[in-house]
């Protein structure tokens, strides 16, 4: 091989290697966090670590039955479903009207979206707290979900925006020379087309609640979520517990993530622009 | 009776002012092209018959009935759209028989309408696609075929085959004057391109800056059009101008040949020959020959005639070369001249 | 138009603009009047402020979030680039190699944290690893008060490797609008691969390196869970005070207080990166 052939082979083997490499410093912690919660406690405890797991369900079992637990576990559930309803019911009328209509006040509310990704969100909770406790949502499901609509709502407009402007207006106007109303061009042009955008950006609010952390541990006791409980318990809590909660915590994420991985540039690349 | 009236049609925008009281009859099942540069006022005009803008005055009326304030799908219109609007999750099938569903026809009649104008735009072999599987002219075939299903009285087009090659447009163009001429169908169409608009029109609606410059069948706009700007715009290459003065009621001159001309006006005229209508002769306007083009069928020359630029089209077998200076004779009866302020014919 | 209802946006806009207005309008003033509001007097005062500043905790947590912003943001600036602009040139694996590395976007800060404890407790992965290195001969702990740099970067690493992808999935998009032909133009005139990098693609990636790096900043300014997880009270962040203030001293017009620094930091911050980071008029792909 020549000077020039090895040089690029050279640099391609490089270029190939950091790929490699980055690959396994995300996926690396995550295996052994893997490791740690399918491993019995006494495996965790033990010294030193091996990297195999011995798929001993103890640990998670111990979790899952940990007191108070499942609640948790659905709590957190029931929290991320309401915030997604909410985001997508709130947010895709928001965003069809930024896209389609022409209004007084657009630019301005476009620029006011926008403005609340400025503002530390879970910081929120502190003054809602005292708010929900007067109204009695204090500790609820819905209470915390209001709050994680309002980190997730931003999110949902601009991505409904982006959504229904990718759809040719062309489309809803053939509809229209068709025989449709402006409602059932919606329904049998526009919609067909942007449900699987849609569908991504409700499960991306359900995981933005699911993860959610600050709101969540300020605003739940009896009620608590699985990361409240979990934060709440970090002192206390068995390492083998808190490993098999971060992972069961980690688990839907990965899933998620995956089913809209076609849309995670739509929205974040352009939801902040 | 799907005769379209447009009375007194404004329509004005924030910044400025697209139509300034229009006025069209367009026949029964006459084909209207309307002709056009962008920024004209057609594609407007259009949507505004359609139903998809609002006029800021005026009335639109359809036969007997007036529509500009219905919505579009009550108008008895059906259009087709520049970039074809094809719904991506719908077969060509589903596509054509959208609107009859709409309709809520029963199926048969929509199985059966669909196959029927499937197959009058040749595209019957590609009911089950989607339209991502489509090349831009089959698209167009749908586009169409969807627009015809419809039976309206009134079809309306918007540059439909813009988007298309070259070859492609020809063919399109040939198919649909066939597949609207057996149809009983009024149809208004726009476009920029003056030879399609020649091809199909019945009537042809030259627009510019909002207004009307000229409305007749293709050969009149040819032969006669009625303003500078008609008679730049129809025929490639464009007509020619010279500058012509007269001396003496009725005799012109135009770079030192004397011709026939109008005896009412006086002082300066334009004189305008088309290149076609001159022929390469030992006498006639004397042309400085600046360059040459074989165009295939004949050669396109440009001329230099008393410093003005002058087009020609000559026999492909012509002796020319560049630098010659040759002699052209106009076609006496196909002159015509131009008040170069008021860019008016003026008749002899 | 028949079509357009004179009313229809709004109908539209506003249920959002109602709920915003409730749950964000309305608890963002009273975080500002909160903290200005203090038990001991009426009316208005900063003792709240006095109280807060005075407390020798908030030097500490005030310097380790400016500290860790400070090592974490630009590595991930850098990395994220870097990631970027390789799978960029990417044609097959692209979306999976893609997958893998904004997996953490989807993974909350507290179980990052926990995550990374895994690797750094006492009979965690790295000891592990020393162990049958034969660095060590017996479990040491790493993150006790002993080791204050253990535990600052055991946090840096976990935020490098949970947050990353939240800069890398703007800077993708970014370079994606980059059309390839100012590539092949610059490498015409001479470029090589560096000159283009500098030349071509950085200065077209500056709104996206601007909206990257806003969002980074005010990210860390509020860096909570990682720590909790990692660190504990051994580490005190703002963000940490703010909580330790509300749910354990119930003192809300000091959370409040601390809530209002952190956003005073978050704008300050802003403005900077803007300024510095300006797009000039008329500049655009």
């Amino acid at each position: 091989m020549d000077q020039a052939g090895a040089t690029i082979k050279a640099s391609r083997m490089v270029y190939l290697s950091s790929i490699v490499l980055l690959c396994l410093w995300i996926l690396g912690p995550l295996y052994l966090l893997a490791v740690n919660a399918l491993s019995s406690p006494k495996a965790i405890n033990q010294f030193p670590m091996s990297l195999i797991p011995e798929f001993d369900l103890e640990s998670l079992i111990f979790f899952v039955k940990f007191d108070g637990m499942i609640d948790a576990l659905l709590n957190s559930i029931m929290v991320a479903v309401l915030t997604m309803i909410f985001s997508i019911g709130l947010g895709a009328p928001a965003g069809y009207a930024l896209s389609r209509l022409d209004f007084v006040g657009k630019e301005f509310f476009r620029v006011m979206i926008l403005m609340t990704r400025a503002f530390p969100l879970p910081l929120l909770a502190l003054p809602l707290a005292v708010l929900f406790i007067e109204t009695g949502l204090d500790d609820t499901q819905i209470g915390l979900s209001l709050i994680h609509t309002t980190l997730a709502l931003p999110f949902a407009i601009l991505i409904t925006f982006s959504l229904f402007s990718g759809i040719p207006r062309e489309l809803e106007e053939a509809a229209w020379t068709l025989g449709c109303t402006r409602l059932g061009a919606f329904r049998y042009v526009v919609l067909p087309l942007i449900l699987p955008g849609i569908t991504a950006s409700a499960i991306f609010a359900f995981v933005i609640s699911w993860n959610e952390v600050f709101a969540s541990a300020v605003l739940t006791i009896q009620n608590r979520t699985l990361t409240a409980f979990l934060l709440q318990n970090l002192d206390t809590a068995p390492l083998h517990l808190k490993f098999a909660g971060g992972f069961i915590l980690v688990i839907p994420a990965l899933i998620f993530i995956f089913a809209v991985r076609k849309y995670l540039f739509a929205m974040w690349g352009i939801s902040n622009r | 009776m799907a005769a379209i009236s447009i009375r007194n049609i404004s329509k004005r925008f924030d910044t400025y002012e697209a139509l300034t009281d229009f006025n069209l009859d367009i026949h029964d099942q006459e084909f209207m092209v309307l002709l056009g540069a962008s920024g004209c006022g057609k594609t407007t005009l259009l949507r505004i018959i359609a139903g998809l803008e609002t006029a800021s005055s005026g009335e639109v009326w359809i036969g007997d009935r007036r529509i500009d304030h219905l919505p579009a799908k009550d108008r008895g219109i059906s259009m087709v759209f520049q970039n074809y609007a094809i719904f991506p999750h719908l077969t060509v099938a589903d596509n054509i028989g959208f609107g009859l569903k709409m309709a809520k026809l029963d199926a048969t009649t929509i199985t059966n309408r669909v196959q029927e104008n499937a197959e009058l735009m040749h595209i019957e072999q590609l009911l089950s696609r989607y339209s991502g599987e489509l090349s831009g002219g089959q698209r167009q075939r749908v586009a169409v075929a969807r627009a015809l299903a419809m039976e309206p009285d009134v079809i309306l087009m918007d540059e439909p085959l813009s988007n298309l090659d070259a070859l492609l447009r020809l063919e399109m163009r040939a198919e649909l004057k066939g597949v609207l001429q057996r149809s009983n169908t009024t149809a208004i169409y726009v476009t920029h391109d003056q030879v399609e608009a020649m091809s199909l029109a019945d009537r042809v609606s030259v627009m510019d800056g909002g207004k009307i410059v000229q409305a007749a069948d293709p050969m009149e706009l040819y032969r006669n059009p009625a303003t500078h700007f008609v008679a730049g715009f129809i025929g490639n290459p464009p007509m020619n101008f010279i500058k012509a003065q007269s001396n003496q009621p009725g005799v012109w001159n135009v770079a030192g040949i004397e011709y026939q001309g109008p005896t009412t006006a006086s002082g300066d005229l334009l004189c305008a020959i088309r290149p076609e209508d001159v022929v390469l002769s030992t006498t006639g306007l004397t042309a400085k020959i600046l360059m040459i083009e074989p165009l295939g069928p004949h050669l396109l020359v440009t001329t230099s005639i008393a410093e003005t630029a002058f087009r020609a089209i000559l026999d492909l077998d012509s002796q020319v070369r560049v630098g010659d200076q040759i002699f052209l004779n106009p076609i006496l009866d196909r002159i015509r001249w131009f008040d170069p302020s008021s860019k008016l014919v003026i008749h002899q | 138009m028949w079509s357009q209802n004179k009313q229809l946006p709004y109908v539209l806009i506003a249920p959002a603009s109602l709920f915003l207005a409730v749950f964000f309008l309305y608890p963002f003033l009273s975080v500002i009047t909160q903290a200005f509001e203090h038990s001991s007097s009426d009316g208005y005062s900063l003792k709240n402020f006095q109280d807060v500043f005075s407390h020798w905790k908030f030097s500490i947590s005030l310097e380790n979030t400016l500290l860790l912003t400070a090592a974490v943001v630009p590595v991930q600036l850098a990395l994220a680039l870097l990631m970027a602009t390789m799978v960029n040139g990417m044609t097959k694996g692209r979306d999976f190699v893609l997958y893998i590395w904004t997996i953490p976007l989807g993974i909350s800060d507290l179980a990052a944290g926990i995550v990374w404890l895994v690797i750094f407790e006492q009979t965690g992965f790295l000891n592990s690893l020393m162990m049958n290195l034969g660095l060590i001969n017996q479990p040491t702990p790493l993150l006790t008060y002993q080791n204050p740099m253990m535990i600052f970067v055991a946090i840096a690493l976990a935020e490098i490797w949970r947050a990353t992808a939240i800069m890398l999935v703007i800077l993708v998009a970014g370079i994606g609008l980059i059309p390839k032909e100012y590539y092949e133009a610059a490498s015409v005139f001479g470029a090589s691969r560096w000159q283009q990098f500098l030349r071509v693609t950085l200065p077209l990636l500056r709104p996206s390196l601007q909206t990257a790096l806003i969002l980074r900043v005010i990210l860390a300014f509020e860096v909570f869970a990682v720590v909790a997880a990692l660190g504990g009270t051994l580490f005190p962040v703002l963000m940490g005070e703010t909580y330790t203030y509300q749910f354990d001293l119930l003192n809300s017009g000091a959370a409040a207080a601390i809530a209002l620094v952190i956003l005073g930091l978050s704008i300050a911050f802003t403005l900077l990166i803007l300024r510095v980071l300006r797009v000039p008029k008329g500049v655009s792909i």
